[in-house]
């Protein structure tokens, strides 16, 4: 892996293979499968033979992850930055953009915005087939009652891969595809705020596949894509696989939140204010940031069980104080908020899609943001609507229940828009149009039958049904998969430059509708008979409609052929597309097709909304700013943001990261609150297991306070970065959080529960290691900047130093949060 | 509201009048104003501003934009009508029949939600396919999409997005109020005295234990009219315990208890219990037989399985 | 046009046949990976519908090369029984099942299954003697029948307790190369129905798996071919 130093030749010259090789994804395989591999060895021949696989599995794995990245040229700017290297130039920037490197830049660490859409497009494309595969493997299996196409495990593991396979990519399809892709160039920006940032939350995400898939070899996993613990505990290797995938996940998650939010908040370009921001970049930036805030909880579910698995701790084994409501209440927090990142980014493309096809504005643009914000924050509110039934909170399955229902508002708004844009309108019959309109059918079907799992009478019937699956089916793929394809239509020309036969693509949408409709309403008729969900062997008496419900699978896989056919064949020899192929009035549709690697080449100023149709005013919502005008300095269109907006994106973009964390942190928190609270067995904390002694926890946090306040002390007020205030206090800083770092081992290392663990020791062993764990990371980001800092080339980046600061204090707010409960709740 | 610019010259523009009263959620219409289409004279450079479209007196088609909206609300009237019927009819006959009045309010609340569903699911899809329909794109004459035509640049009045705001929460209020009343009958003042049965979820059955009378048993026998009350409890992992027919429902939790709300199985017959919770390899195999008898019948049963059929006949039998 | 119509159509049919082959490449794929969905090849019921079956401490006696040669397989420290878990037998007859029970017993988290059930006369012959119920931590295994969701149909239920040997018991036996105790052989009767696809599994938790009451639930208790597996009545 070369790292990409000054004096290096200028795009555009002679490159080897050997420089076109390392860094892509060629090296990033090579060298994770490699690390993977001699990780695995060494963790085997290091941990005794009690325990179990799990511990070298999930090493291997973790390795894999770090060495792809490192292979991929992930660290090589961070690295770079620390030696006090000079910036990249204008040209290199550039050049990690792809410029001159042809296809070939698809599959390197790319930091075009428009390259990692395309990427995350050509991947959500094959994780629906391998998705889809196994939803048509479902389907030949519960053909037939008695069919025994599958055995139970393999058929477990099936129906777990299609779940979780299509959950992450209902997720990214279009926030990360078409959200990256059209996002910066929607409110005039060249590239997002944090290319290198964009580029790594896609591979981190492409590493996260071949761990999934690998649980194929494992033995599969038989829980489901819930996950659920306690089975998941004692689920044989392949579960690790599931574990680890979603926690890369929702690192990429994460990465590609922060991108998008700090991107629209500080890079429209002028005269974009909130009130003209297209409803896509809306739902986009709510649907990310809903993930952001969400997933951590999600993570700190499966990093429960996964040390449940790799360490015989007891947080979900009953008999030593564990409990699985702490998973189910951590997995629906997650799990509902979740299913409107799936749908936000659907309604903001179906309204760009009918606004256009339809040629009216928006009817009611501000009662539909409205109605997404309401949706953003009553999502998590109601996750408890899973869990009427699980014993964990029937008392609260009232106020839970209007709550769900008063979610049911500010959907219906969406209708209410979709009915006024269209009424009067001039409908066009394209493609896009189809999927769009479709959107509006099955999504009310989907959500009108949420209604019935919302109340809690007929859940009583629903749950855990055949009713159940049909319900979200209809809303994630009638609805935000509709959503998907309409958007996919709509803008593939822009994308590629072609246009897709719109002939195949109507026959593409008939089948697909009609298979999609004939496969699951007869599994609504099969639920209100009382099907269960996961079945391997069908009862007969639920035979004809699953046989139904399977024979239109059959449109559907054609479907899928001629979606296939029709993207290849236009791809590379359709009609060329126009600039503005379907009348549309967003910023986009100003850009030749497809969009050159920059951007606009001049700074583009908005001068009315995105859906003024018929208002008489300019026909596309900006224009480039005309030479010689004054133009806004302030805010930039090139790639090269300046220096004061550069620290307010660096500031920006660590707090939301530290907000994400604090989630995760309050999700562990409040699993050992509730696992005390839960404690009616007395086996919460035996004897055996003492408490941690006081003066250990005040310490550790007297550590970490200190370290920050030093660290914070040495910078603030603006102090030049060459100065020596600064250099003590920073360098004081870290050495105090190394000592803290030290301290904490020492707490660990002496904790010595004996094994079994109950859920006290788990909850005491895990505490400690978390707080290393933040010192570890504060001491890695700390040296990058402690290695600028000495290197004399800190000055103008003081910025970084605040950062690490909000990391710092963050650990220390954490760490009293945790001596407070461990004193108090023992 | 249309934009405010001054129309064309040589076109006529009728006064707005007043609104029509407005239907729940009825699409905002001054009156007789559908646009005829402006011929594109000329097509107009990136960034320039084309001059807005006529808003003629005369309508398109010769239907005014009052006759739309009442048109598509008979159509909504009638489908609204003929789907009810229909819903009458048919969904009481794809549930479960119900065995205990938990499931039939439940089988009930079905019916009421489709009834109120229906409705407003037409209503969307009326005004949609109505538009579909009637609202068609005329192809522009240069061929190029930035030159068509644009629809009149309409926007919800206060007055409608309040009421389809408030149409929707009373909606959503009134569906929420009807679980209330119905999770308060099915679990405030519960009968005192109800059979107790143990129920123990393991990979893969579920066996049954009745406290009161010492019968262990792999089959589920119930008297008719007695109130029971399930506990339910797992060995190893959580499953889900489900008899649709009297409309139980309650978590298999490993370690400990869960109650679920007293239900009395008011008619005779068999139906099954199931596992609604994956629980690994043979999950779909966890399910047993249910059966409601006669008082005598299941005094006999638990005789025949070991019990003490004396405190199974007593009506009140201590526990 | 209509040249592009053909085309397009002879397009379609390829990526359709393409799409469709690749499907059954994967389903045969899936089916092939043997850790996933492990189904040990049926052995029929010999004459007179009986089936003979052992029980092992570990896998050594059979799983080799997948089948019920010896060699201990993937998993050669896991209990199982032996030569197969899929077995055949016919339908509307009397079958009778002997099996050599070798391994230790553990306590029953459920004393349900210390019952004897669903055999007919209700008693399986332990040693020659006739048994109703054993002490609930007696058992080594059980072997439970179970039908398929299928209300309406003949519902098999049969669950016999194999009583475990001793602890202290010395290993007088040797089987491909192993010693084991003295085993216990248990023999029942039980009448079979219409044809169909039935399960079978113990439900003493004698698998693998984490401490506390998850104990023993995992591991061979959760796989087939060990600890679980199916019947087929023909």
């Amino acid at each position: 892996m070369s790292a990409v130093t000054g004096g290096h030749e200028g795009a555009g010259a002679g490159r080897s293979r050997w420089q076109a090789l390392v860094p892509s994804v060629v090296s990033g395989l090579v060298l994770g499968l490699v690390a993977a591999i001699v990780t695995g060895f060494v963790v085997h021949a290091v941990v005794p033979a009690t325990y179990r696989p799990d511990d070298t599995i999930v090493a291997a794995y973790l390795a894999w992850f770090l060495f792809f990245l490192v292979g991929m040229g992930a660290a090589n700017y961070p690295l770079r930055w620390a030696l006090g290297r000079p910036d990249p130039t204008h040209e290199e920037e550039l050049e990690l953009a792809g410029q001159g490197q042809g296809a070939w830049r698809y599959f390197k660490f790319c930091t075009d915005h428009k390259v990692v859409g395309i990427q995350y497009l050509v991947t959500v494309f094959v994780l629906f087939l391998v998705g889809g595969a196994a939803s048509w493997m479902i389907r030949l299996e519960q053909a037939r009652s008695g069919a025994k196409v599958f055995t139970p495990a393999a058929y477990n593991t099936i129906v777990g891969m299609h779940g979780l396979v299509m959950i992450v990519t209902t997720i990214i399809m279009i926030s990360a595809a078409f959200g990256n892709y059209f996002v910066p160039i929607m409110i005039g920006a060249n590239d997002m705020a944090f290319p290198r940032l964009n580029a790594l939350s896609y591979w981190t995400l492409f590493a996260a596949i071949p761990v999934l898939l690998s649980t194929l070899a494992l033995g599969g996993f038989p829980t489901g894509w819930t996950g659920y613990a306690p089975l998941a505990d004692q689920a044989a290797v392949g579960m690790d696989a599931y574990c680890v995938t979603i926690v890369l996940f929702a690192l990429s998650i994460a990465f590609g939140a922060v991108n998008i939010f700090v991107t629209v908040l500080t890079m429209r370009a002028p005269g974009l204010s909130l009130t003209r921001l297209p409803v896509f970049v809306w739902s986009t930036v709510l649907s990310t940031l809903l993930g952001l805030l969400v997933f951590p909880a999600f993570t700190a579910a499966v990093m429960l069980t996964l040390l449940d698995r790799c360490f015989g701790t007891s947080f979900y084994q009953a008999s030593l104080g564990g409990n699985n409501f702490v998973y189910e209440q951590l997995f629906w927090f997650m799990g509902h908020p979740e299913v409107y990142v799936i749908l936000l980014p659907a309604v903001g493309a179906i309204c760009e899609v009918i606004t256009v096809f339809a040629r009216k504005p928006l009817w009611g643009y501000r009662l539909v943001v409205g109605a997404m914000i309401g949706i953003f924050a009553l999502s998590v509110t109601v996750w408890m609507h899973h869990l009427y039934w699980s014993g964990a909170n029937i008392p609260l399955d009232t106020p839970i229940m209007l709550d769900t229902e008063l979610i049911s508002i500010p959907t219906g708004v969406i209708f209410f828009a979709l009915v006024g844009t269209l009424w009067r309108g001039r409908i066009r019959f394209d493609p896009p149009m189809l999927f769009a309109i479709a959107f509006g059918v099955n999504f009310l079907i989907g959500g009108v039958t949420g209604l019935y799992l919302a109340d809690v009478p007929t859940d009583t019937l629903f749950h855990g049904d055949m009713y159940t699956v049909a319900h979200f089916h209809f809303t994630l793929v009638g609805g935000t998969v509709f959503g998907f394809l309409a958007a996919l239509y709509y803008w593939f020309p822009k994308v590629t430059g072609r246009q897709l036969d719109p002939r195949l693509g109507k026959l593409h949408f008939w089948l697909f509708e009609i298979g999609f409709v004939g496969v699951f309403i007869p599994l609504f008729y099969a639920g209100l008979q009382g099907e269960p969900r996961w079945q391997a062997y069908v009862d007969p008496q639920f035979g004809t409609a699953n046989l139904i419900s399977s024979l239109f699978a059959i449109p559907i896989i054609a479907s899928v052929a001629v979606l296939g056919y029709n993207i290849l064949v236009s791809w590379r020899a359709g009609v060329p597309a126009e600039a503005n192929q379907w009348g549309g009035r967003t910023l986009e549709w100003m850009l030749p097709s497809p969009v050159p690697l920059v951007n606009f080449d001049r700074p583009v100023v908005v001068l009315a909304g995105p859906y003024d149709y018929g208002m008489g005013g300019p026909r596309l919502m900006g224009q480039p700013v005309i030479a010689g005008a004054a133009v806004d300095t302030a805010v930039d269109a090139s790639p090269h943001p300046d220096e004061a907006s550069r620290a307010d994106r660096a500031r920006y973009g660590v707090l939301l990261l530290v907000l994400s964390w604090t989630m995760f942190g309050l999700a562990i928190y409040s699993a050992y609150i509730y696992l005390h609270a839960l404690n009616t067995t007395g086996q919460f904390r035996p004897s055996s297991e003492p408490v941690p002694t006081t003066v250990g926890n005040v310490l550790l946090t007297v550590a970490a306070v200190l370290g920050a306040a030093v660290w914070t002390w040495g910078h603030i007020g603006k102090q030049p970065a060459d100065s020596r205030r600064v250099r003590i206090g920073v360098t004081l800083g870290w050495l105090i959080t190394l000592a803290g770092l030290a301290g904490s081992l020492v707490v660990f290392a002496t904790l010595n529960y004996p094994a079994p663990m109950y859920a006290y020791g788990s909850s005491m062993a895990l505490f400690v290691f978390f707080h290393a764990w933040h010192l570890i990371i504060a001491l890695i980001i700390g040296t990058l900047v402690l290695g600028r800092l000495y290197r004399g080339r800190l000055a103008g980046r003081e910025y970084t130093i605040e950062c690490v600061g909000y990391w710092l204090w963050y650990t220390a707010v954490l760490a009293v949060v945790m001596t407070v409960l461990v004193t108090a709740l023992s | 509201m249309t934009s405010g610019l001054p129309p064309a010259p040589g076109s006529e523009e009728p006064p707005p009048g007043a609104a029509e009263p407005a239907a729940p959620a009825a699409e905002q219409a001054p009156p007789g104003a559908a646009e005829s289409s402006a011929p594109a004279a000329e097509q107009p450079a990136l960034g320039a501003v084309i001059p807005p479209p006529p808003a003629a007196g005369e309508p398109a088609g010769g239907q005014s934009g009052r006759g739309h909206i009442r048109r598509v609300l008979t159509i909504w009237a009638v489908l609204s009508v003929v789907c009810i019927a229909l819903c009458v009819l048919i969904v009481p006959l794809v549930g479960t029949k119900s065995a205990s009045s938990v499931a039939g309010f439940a089988n009930l609340t079905d019916l009421v939600f489709t009834v109120l569903a229906v409705p407003v699911a037409l209503f969307v899809w009326v005004f949609v396919f109505y538009s579909l329909a009637v609202f068609r794109q005329k192809e522009a004459a240069t061929g190029r999409a930035e030159d068509l035509e644009d629809g009149p640049p309409l926007q919800p009045r206060p007055g409608q997005q309040i009421t389809w705001l408030a149409v929707t929460a009373a909606l959503a209020i009134f569906l929420v109020g009807w679980g209330m009343v119905g999770f308060y009958r099915q679990t405030t003042d519960p009968p005192s005295n109800p059979l107790v049965v143990d129920v123990t979820g393991q990979q893969w059955a579920w066996t049954y234990y009745y406290p009161s009378l010492g019968v262990q048993s792999h089959v589920l026998e119930l008297p008719l009219g007695r109130p029971v009350e399930f506990r339910v409890t797992s060995d190893d992992v959580l499953h889900g315990f489900v008899i649709d027919e009297l409309g139980v429902a309650m978590d298999a939790n490993p370690g400990f208890w869960v109650t679920a709300p007293i239900v009395t199985p008011n008619r005779l017959g068999q139906m099954t219990a199931r596992c609604v919770e994956l629980c690994g390899l043979y999950h779909t195999y966890m399910w047993t037989q249910v059966t409601v008898v006669t008082q005598a019948d299941f005094t006999a049963w638990v005789a025949a399985n070991g019990g003490n059929p004396a405190a199974a006949s007593a009506q009140g039998g201590a526990q | 046009m209509p040249t592009g119509s053909r085309r397009h159509l002879i397009g379609v049919i390829a990526a359709l046949v393409l799409l469709g082959g690749l499907f059954v490449g994967l389903v045969f794929g899936v089916r092939a990976i043997d850790g996933l969905g492990f189904e040990p090849p049926a052995a029929a019921a010999t004459e007179g519908a009986s089936v003979t079956l052992s029980v092992f401490p570990d896998s050594h006696p059979c799983h080799g090369n997948g089948s019920g040669a010896p060699g201990g397989g993937p998993n050669p420290g896991w209990v199982t029984f032996c030569p197969t878990t899929s077995i055949r037998v016919p339908a509307y007859s009397t079958v009778t099942v002997t099996i050599k029970q070798y391994d230790t017993a553990t306590p029953l988290h459920n004393p349900f299954f210390a019952r004897v059930l669903g055999t007919i006369g209700g008693v399986a012959y332990v040693n020659g003697r006739p048994v109703r119920e054993i002490s609930p931590d007696g058992p080594g295994h059980t072997f439970t029948i179970q039908t398929p969701p299928n209300p309406g149909e003949f519902q098999l239920f049969v669950s016999v307790p194999l009583t475990g040997v001793p602890s202290t018991a010395p290993n007088v036996v040797t089987i491909a190369g192993e010693q084991y105790p003295k085993p216990n052989v248990i023999v029942f009767r039980f009448r079979t129905g219409a044809p169909g696809q039935y399960i079978w599994h113990c439900y003493v938790p004698c698998g693998a798996g984490l401490a506390g009451n998850q104990e023993g639930f995992g591991g061979p208790m959760a796989t087939i071919g060990y600890m679980s597996g199916s019947l087929t009545v023909t």
